[in-house]
């Protein structure tokens, strides 16, 4: 194997295991994340609702 | 076994239904959390890491990348895995430095086209968001079209009219809950698309692995003769063919473009700039390193199987390379080198497993998709009709993005349906990502790091990205056609054009800059970072 074939066989394993590790990490994490969005975006809904006269004030 | 044999039946088109309904849902639902213009373009700044990359990965990891990357594997093997390595290269180097996502962020700004109305003026504000959406839109010109031709390879379908109907439908269905929900819909249905297509990656990747095996993959250097070295600009497959080949111009040419495009493609850098903050920013391009290398190294893995599998079944790769030859000449199925992989994976994924891989397809395509137009409409109304026509309301904004969503989704479906490319598709994404990147990255780096960058070498700058358009294949062949005929024997590559217009935008945005320096330094431009 020459020196070429050793570098794109390292690429793709570290590709491959990389990316399970990632989606693991990321998959477990991220829907918690994602509660903590919404919750805030739900204050900005909020104050839209109570305030709606700042969505029409052209800037 | 023919040509169009699929595993595809109708359970999987039900998984790949069932898949599409659930977003529209999501679509529907998402909406009652955008509040103001802020959550609409940028989901209210408030993604934390792991969010982040998940969306960073479904927008960059779409289908189009997937098939791009496949056919690469396809037609130069090996060699094609010098993208991969130079991508995660590169982010390493942001991730670690910072280098100019970091100071971005700092700015506070919605679009990077309003940075130059801080730091430069509203005139090259409008120009630069022009000049982005411009070859924004031509960029994902032929998205449509690879999406479709991934879907009618994998089931099967042979009439060019599901083509058509194929893309209109999924374009359809992205519009539809983009412009409901906005960048929240995108995030969302972002995580789920990663989940989805990260699975069927790995999927896809057993099999083929399983199917071809290991002395498969040797065989593809040893007996058939792969492209395994890409610095050689000869692909051993084609040796007669010079621009089926690589070599070091196209290398230096697409360092270039890599590197400017993961700094500041407009898509990504809407995710520096939805981010919590500046740290978040480095933060997410340093782990992004993983992903980015993943989503070319094992495409291109997919389309080494499918080069090495055509070449176990030579009846197979006689049929398909009739049918390439004859949709080249509007006779045939419509299928290209890209239909290579997906035809391939078609024939070796097990009825049921191909729905789920289908819908992870589908989900990445949609992911793009969904990102990309709304990062283009966004910049259509912060940068293009509110400085021209406003000022505007956050209601009224919200309004023109919404409409120019689905301005340029009809756009994207008239130029996917009749634009043929010669080029392969990364080629040609290549090219036309120039248009913007060859201007954004002295405008960007100067307006960030250099005292003396000044408006009036921002516009050399960004209009000089237009020379950029003479890297596409028809420009090229004309200049060539004319060279020839005056006996001059020199041969235009695309590479050519391509470090030619990076080297005009560049050069011209400091000897302008020079030659005309800023008489005033707008106060605004100075850092002022905000969550």
């Amino acid at each position: 194997m020459n020196g070429w074939m050793i570098l794109w066989t390292a690429t793709l394993v570290v590709g491959v295991v990389g990316f399970i590790g990632l989606l693991l990490t990321v998959s477990l994490g991220a829907f918690g994340e994602l509660r903590l969005m919404l919750e805030e975006l739900r204050e900005d809904t909020r104050e839209s609702a109570e305030h709606p006269e700042v969505l029409d004030e052209a800037t | 076994m023919s040509l169009y044999d699929t595993n595809f039946t109708g359970w999987d088109w039900g998984i790949v239904v069932v898949y599409l309904a659930a977003s529209i849902v999501i679509g529907l639902w998402a909406n009652r959390y955008v509040g103001n213009l802020s959550d609409y373009l940028l989901a209210g700044r408030t993604l934390r890491i792991r969010l982040a990359l998940a969306t960073m990965t479904g927008t960059e990891l779409g289908l189009v990348t997937v098939m791009y990357s496949a056919e690469l594997g396809f037609l130069q093997q090996y060699a094609s895995l010098y993208l991969a390595l130079y991508e995660a290269a590169f982010l390493l180097i942001i991730g670690l430095s910072g280098f100019v996502v970091y100071r971005l962020r700092q700015t506070a700004v919605l679009t990077i086209p309003e940075f130059y109305e801080r730091r430069y003026s509203r005139g090259v504000r409008v120009v630069g968001g022009s000049m982005m959406v411009i070859s924004g839109v031509l960029n994902m010109g032929l998205f449509l079209k690879a999406g479709a031709q991934f879907l009618t390879a994998i089931s099967g379908l042979q009439d060019p009219l599901y083509l058509k109907l194929i893309m209109t439908g999924l374009l359809l269905l992205v519009l539809f809950y983009t412009v409901l929900g906005g960048m929240v819909s995108v995030v969302i249905t972002d995580l789920v698309q990663f989940v989805v297509l990260g699975i069927g990656m790995l999927v896809v990747t057993w099999f083929v692995v399983s199917h071809i095996g290991f002395d498969g993959f040797q065989d593809v250097v040893t007996v058939h003769d792969g492209y395994v070295d890409p610095t050689s600009g000869v692909n051993p497959t084609k040796p007669n063919v010079p621009a089926a080949g690589i070599g070091g111009g196209t290398m230096l040419q697409m360092a270039v473009v890599l590197f400017s495009a993961l700094m500041l493609w407009p898509a990504g850098a809407s995710r520096t700039l939805a981010v919590k903050s500046s740290e978040v920013a480095q933060q997410l391009y340093l782990y992004s390193t993983i992903p980015f290398l993943a989503r070319r190294a094992l495409p291109v893995l997919w389309g080494i199987g499918a080069f090495a599998f055509f070449k176990m079944n030579p009846e197979l790769l006689s049929a398909f390379q009739s049918e390439v030859a004859a949709s080249a000449n509007g006779e045939g199925t419509g299928i290209s080198s890209l239909s290579a992989t997906p035809l391939f994976l078609a024939k070796i994924i097990p009825t049921g497993i191909l729905g789920l891989v289908t819908a992870g397809m589908v989900a990445a395509f949609m992911s793009t998709h969904d990102s990309y137009l709304l990062c283009w409409s966004g910049v259509v109304t912060q940068d293009i009709v509110a400085p021209l026509f406003g000022p505007l309301s956050q209601r009224q904004r919200i309004f023109s993005t919404r409409i120019s969503i689905i301005v340029i989704g009809a756009m994207l479906l008239v130029w996917g349906l009749w634009y043929e490319t010669k080029a392969n598709l990364w080629e040609y994404m290549a090219t036309t990502g120039t248009v913007y990147l060859a201007g954004v990255l002295p405008v960007v780096v100067g307006g960030l790091y250099w005292k003396r960058s000044a408006t009036a070498g921002a516009y050399v700058a960004l209009l000089g990205g237009v020379t950029g358009v003479l890297a596409m294949g028809p420009a090229v062949n004309w200049m060539n056609l004319k060279l020839a005929s005056g006996q001059v024997s020199f041969h235009i590559e695309n590479w050519h054009m391509v470090l030619t217009t990076f080297t005009i935008s560049s050069l011209g945005f400091v000897v302008v800059s020079l030659l005309f320096p800023q008489q005033t330094v707008p106060s605004s431009h100075q850092p002022k970072e905000t969550t």
